[in-house]
């Protein structure tokens, strides 16, 4: 069964929410995965 | 605002529809269309077709591959408007946001697009029209798809051990929501999934505005 982990921010401050404003592209690059 | 759309034209000896888009072309874009009520036909007995064009609500553009959806408008007992798709089938834009719907049953519809009731592009709210046996075609013209602001969200995943990426792993984008004791909650959602690439890519487009994680 697979589990869902909410990506966390690296500098243990947690919880990351994107705002996003419309008609952008957010790049959000390279994201480490234990 | 409701238009019950006078009709004329026909189709050409191959059986496509012709004159479907055509008319005044008062904003000089040469989209053909203008949203006017304007005559066309169909052959006697013809079922009735609705058709239009989608345009983003901030920029006015053509939305085109977006689903627009046949909603039947009704009302309650209590009179309330109720919003329900109607047909089983949707159709999507082609490149210049235009849609059409062929043997439409009779009844008042609204076109739904990303979740919201297109309006017209006068700003009178949404848009509506009543269908009868026999009307033949009906233009809605340019609908605006309201918060037509949308984003692409990219990234890739790495393991942060090995830094190699990561392959095939679901990526979700949900939204957020924060209630009035400041309590953060993630909705589960479905809407934008994304599997990695073989480079451990992925990308989300036409994400609506607001919180996301």
């Amino acid at each position: 069964m697979s589990q869902l982990t909410e990506l966390t921010s690296s500098d243990g401050k947690g919880s990351v929410s994107i705002q996003i404003n419309g008609d952008e592209t957010l790049t959000l690059g390279r994201i480490e995965v234990k | 605002m409701n238009r019950t759309l006078a009709t004329a034209g026909g189709r050409d000896p191959a059986g496509r529809l012709s004159g479907l888009f055509e008319g005044r072309d008062t904003d000089g874009e040469g989209s053909g269309d203008d949203g006017s009520e304007q005559a066309m036909q169909l052959p006697q007995g013809a079922p009735p077709e609705v058709v239009g064009i989608l345009v983003g609500g901030s920029d006015g553009k053509p939305l085109a591959g977006e689903q627009a959806l046949l909603c039947a408008i009704t009302y309650s007992s209590e009179g309330k408007r109720l919003v329900g798709q109607s047909v089983d089938r949707t159709v999507s834009t082609d490149p210049l946001g235009r849609f059409q719907y062929v043997s439409v049953p009779p009844g008042t519809y609204s076109i739904c697009a990303r979740g919201v009731e297109a309006e017209s592009a006068d700003g009178e709210g949404p848009a509506t029209v009543t269908v009868k046996n026999g009307d033949g075609r009906l233009n809605f013209g340019r609908l605006a798809v309201p918060g037509g602001r949308r984003a692409t969200v990219k990234g890739t995943l790495v393991a942060d051990d090995t830094k190699e990426p990561i392959v095939g792993r679901q990526v979700l984008l949900c939204p957020v929501t924060t209630d009035e004791q400041g309590v953060r909650s993630v909705q589960i959602s479905l809407d934008f999934a994304s599997n990695t690439d073989a480079q451990g890519n992925f990308q989300f487009t036409g994400v609506p505005q607001g919180p996301m994680a």
